[in-house]
């Protein structure tokens, strides 16, 4: 009976308890942003904890610990963290322990000394907790950024200043391949999406203390951490110099890839062609630094950016370096090849059967005649429809999912092509030019610069329809001019084959072996460019007269 | 006042530029040097213009060091006084544009006349002179890289159709040499002359070199070069075609198209024309770039970017009106029509400028002031 009125009393008591409007309703976020700023932490625990729990708005992962410190002293201690992104074992053993265990009773004499709780909160900091780093802050704001990167928090009773300790921990991917930019030879790990991982894997390959790193908060709202990273003494100041100002000046609310910074700080923002080099490979970024080049690497992305660079750098794979000269330099030169290809194949097969017939053997001439006897188009509306359609299946083959996705390509391949031709939609060499422009347009390693080269095929596509090889001829030089008036950094994009700089023609044109390759870009590296010895090339034993 | 031009080019692009102002319209017209009696002798015609340009080039490159870091429209209202300066600038900048609507007319019309002869000739000057236009607003150093990328090209192609027709080459073409006498060989000699005169460009481009002394060495090269190549292809021409050269309007043209090679590689005729087609658009954009630098400089302009369009757009109006044919285009140097005009225009002019310079820098130093502006 007792237990049922109980029940009924605790029930109506619920009832009175209607849910408050929380604090800040109606507060604009900068507006919210900036009263945090102002905000610093004050003597009383208590209010400590309200203002805390007030700007989080008192989120679900927000935990707290409430401890008391000392035996005698029993002064109250508060640890913050967000639930998630700390690991448990250091903060139980790193913080929480050692402030409850014995070690952190006071001596006789110290108790006796009567320390101020200023003293005792240094006493915590620098001889209780056991974490490898510990930042001391007065403010709240900056109290609340080391909460939400996972890092845990400690409060005194009397102190009006915080520890924030590193215990974090949460769940990522590890490190795997490479998903965009795979290598047949080479180093097999590719960047993840933490900044710290990424740094280290760069240690990892350039172990000299010159590798200097500076970090950066972008981004109003998600106050994304960039870094970026140079080799001092081989990087032109300037450089550094210019990439901090452009990183510092980026005034935005949010940051979630690199290809949001590339944006905002490239050089050419309308070029159809990149300017900045964006690699998922340690090894391509630390060969970059070794040229003088500086590093952007971002938090929460495995994408790093590379400035300045050259049209060049994004015809190069990184395994051109690790196979032997002769492969290198043969690879090397098809790659350049099929990157002229893709953007003129389709272009030159109309310029060329439309205008230039004579160009053609006869017999070719005669069968692409017969060919396209039965095709009501025009030869320029077959190819754009041809090309329109293979973009169609590019971008619809990145989202098939992976079950229907073979299935599905098989109907495209042998259905839709073979299907057209025999209907007389298009014709059958215009399917291999198709289809041989596609396989030429992905052999950049570099995903940017492939797309935007081929997806320059269509305006060529159609100068070629109208004014034959003239037109191709205007476009490409069209093209060229354009390219020859962008700037990376400063660096002119076609450097060495425009300026002609004749000294890092071997490492553009072909690749010469590694004993030859003495010289740092000169563009780059004005202070020390040459990087090795002159007498690497490997010989054989001198030879013993007699045996 | 601002600076008009900030670019820098370096010697090669020098030498990259130059040559490809001299040798495109040279292909695509000479060596013919239509309306002159030289037939197969014009080779010798040509070396001898060679030389006889050379003593030229040293002056200007004196002018330039006299005058370091000016074009010769500035120089000229150094030299001659504000008035006479500004009238001798006129001329020059007129003589620029007139070589800029020479060139893109002999390119375009190479199309129309040889193989696309349906389309309007508007359309060919049109795009070449938008995309001239675009590039010399872009200023001199976007210039310079695309002709130090598509001077490597046109080199290429032409060693390459130098050399595939040497199969069908008779030595014998040659001779007998000065059939009619050496009188038509000099009248060739002074009509190529007049044509070398165009070289004055070279004397806007020196103060934009990276290394200034280097300016010596390097207008001497391109002269040789030039005059050489030149020769050379006269030469092929003759040996290939013998008497019948007389009768080619376009004798690159014809050179390519008598090569075969096998069964694939025949009237290949094209790739070679749209490969001068890039070089004619360097030397139209040269000439453009340097008629636009002479009008802002003689106006006293603050930037010469706004110049371009209108002014190219000029250039194409030029090169539909002053040639009502093909015949025009390529008659225009011989001593019939502008040859005499063009030797007036740039070598006397260079002559007066050089003995006004030398008068005033004796002046100068006999009043015993100190250095010369």
């Amino acid at each position: 009976m007792v237990l049922l009125l109980e029940r009924l009393w605790q029930r109506l008591r619920r009832k009175k308890e209607t849910p408050q409007p929380r604090d800040f309703d109606g507060v604009s976020l900068s507006e919210l942003l900036e009263f945090i700023q102002s905000q610093d932490l004050v003597s009383d625990l208590k209010e400590n904890e309200a203002m805390i729990k007030q700007a989080l708005g008192d989120s679900s992962d927000l935990t707290l610990r409430h401890l008391r410190f000392g035996r005698e002293l029993q002064i109250p201690v508060l640890v913050l963290h967000i639930d998630g992104m700390v690991d448990s074992e250091t903060l139980m053993n790193g913080l929480i322990g050692p402030i409850l265990g014995k070690s952190s009773w006071l001596s006789e004499e110290e108790s006796g000394q009567r320390l101020s709780r200023s003293e005792l909160f240094l006493l915590m900091k620098e001889q209780i907790l056991r974490n490898s780093s510990v930042h001391e802050t007065a403010s709240l704001d900056e109290l609340l950024d080391y909460l939400v990167r996972g890092n845990a928090v400690l409060l005194m009773d009397g102190v009006p200043k915080a520890l924030a300790c590193e215990v974090k921990g949460w769940a990522e991917r590890n490190v795997q391949q490479p998903t965009t930019e795979v290598a047949v030879r080479g180093p097999q790990n590719a960047f993840i999406e933490n900044r710290r991982v990424n740094t280290t894997l760069l240690r990892r390959i350039i172990a000299s203390p010159l590798l200097w790193f500076e970090d950066f908060k972008v981004g109003a709202v998600t106050n994304t951490m960039v870094t970026i990273a140079y080799i001092k003494g081989l990087v032109e100041d300037s450089l550094v110099e210019e990439v901090r100002e452009r990183i510092s000046s980026i005034e935005i609310d949010a940051i979630f890839e690199s290809g949001h910074i590339e944006e905002l700080i490239e050089d050419a923002p309308y070029s159809p062609f990149p300017t900045i080099l964006r690699t998922e490979r340690p090894d391509k970024v630390a060969a970059a630094l070794l040229e003088g080049r500086v590093a952007i690497i971002t938090d929460g992305t495995p994408y790093v950016l590379v400035v300045p660079v050259t049209f060049q750098s994004f015809l190069t794979a990184a395994e051109d370096y690790y196979e032997r000269f002769f492969t290198g330099s043969v690879v090397r030169f098809i790659r350049a090849v099929a990157f002229f290809l893709a953007l003129t194949l389709p272009s030159t097969y109309v310029a060329v059967t439309n205008f230039h017939q004579e160009l053609l053997p006869t017999s070719l001439t005669l069968s692409i005649a017969a060919q396209r006897e039965g095709v009501p188009f025009v030869a320029i509306v077959e190819a754009l429809f041809l090309e329109v359609s293979f973009e169609l299946l590019r971008e619809a083959g990145i989202r098939l999912p992976k079950a229907i996705g073979p299935a599905i390509s098989i109907v495209g391949a042998l259905i839709l092509g073979e299907a057209a031709v025999s209907a007389g939609l298009v014709s059958s060499a215009l399917v291999i030019v198709v289809a041989a422009t596609a396989i030429a347009s992905f052999i950049s390693p570099i995903y940017s610069m492939s797309i935007s080269v081929h997806l320059l095929r269509f305006p060529m596509i159609l100068l070629a329809g109208t004014l034959g090889l003239f037109g191709v001829m205007m476009g490409l030089a069209a093209i060229l001019i354009h390219l020859c008036s962008v700037r990376s950094f400063g660096v002119p994009y076609l450097t060495p084959l425009a300026p002609a700089v004749p000294s890092e023609w071997k490492d553009t044109v072909v690749r010469v072996p590694m004993w030859k390759m003495d010289t740092r870009p000169k563009s780059l590296v004005k202070k020390e460019f040459i990087r090795q010895s002159p007498r690497q090339r490997p010989q054989p034993p001198e030879q013993e007269d007699t045996e | 006042m601002a600076v008009l031009e900030g670019g820098r080019i370096s010697g090669k692009q020098f030498i990259a530029l130059a040559v490809l102002t001299r040798i495109l319209a040279a292909l695509l017209e000479a060596p013919t040097i239509s309306g002159t009696n030289a037939g197969h002798d014009v080779w010798i015609a040509i070396l001898i213009s060679t030389f006889l340009t050379l003593p030229w080039v040293f002056l200007w490159v004196q002018l330039a060091k006299m005058y370091p870091g000016k074009t010769i429209i500035q120089y000229s209202m150094d030299i001659l006084g504000p008035w006479f300066g500004r009238l001798v600038g006129l001329v020059l900048i007129v003589y620029f544009l007139q070589q800029s609507a020479h060139a893109v007319r002999v390119a375009a019309d190479a199309y129309v006349t040889t193989i696309m002869p349906e389309t309007p000739l508007i359309v060919f000057i049109a795009i070449m002179t938008a995309l001239s236009s675009n590039c010399a607003r872009s200023g001199l150093e976007v210039l310079a890289r695309a002709a130090d990328i598509v001077f490597p090209l046109v080199m290429f192609l032409l060693v390459l159709i130098l050399v595939l027709p040497i199969g069908t080459a008779d030595p014998l073409n040659l001779l007998p040499v000065a059939a009619y006498g050496w009188q038509p060989i000099f009248e060739a000699s002074l009509s190529s002359f007049a044509i070398f005169g165009e070289l004055i460009v070279m004397t806007m481009l020196f103060p934009y070199l990276d290394e200034a002394k280097e300016a010596n060495r390097l207008a001497v090269t391109t002269v040789l070069l030039a005059g050489f190549l030149f020769t050379v292809f006269s030469i092929v021409v003759a040996l290939v075609f013998g008497p019948a050269m007389g009768s080619l309007i376009f004798p690159a043209f014809s050179l390519s198209r008598s090569i075969e090679f096998a069964f694939v590689v025949e009237r290949v005729e094209v790739i070679p024309l749209v490969a001068w087609t890039l070089g004619a658009g360097v030397k139209q954009t040269v000439f453009l770039w340097a008629a636009m630098l002479g009008i802002a400089q003689l106006f006293n302009l603050s930037e010469m970017k706004s110049l371009a369009y209108p002014v190219g757009a000029l250039v194409a109006s030029f090169s539909v009106w002053l040639f009502s044919t093909i015949f025009d285009a390529l008659q225009f140097y011989t001593a019939a029509e502008f040859g005499p005009l063009a030797i007036i225009a740039t070598y006397v002019i260079s002559l007066v400028l050089y003995i006004g310079a030398l008068i005033r820098r004796s002046v100068r130093s006999s009043r015993g002031e100190e250095a010369r502006p």
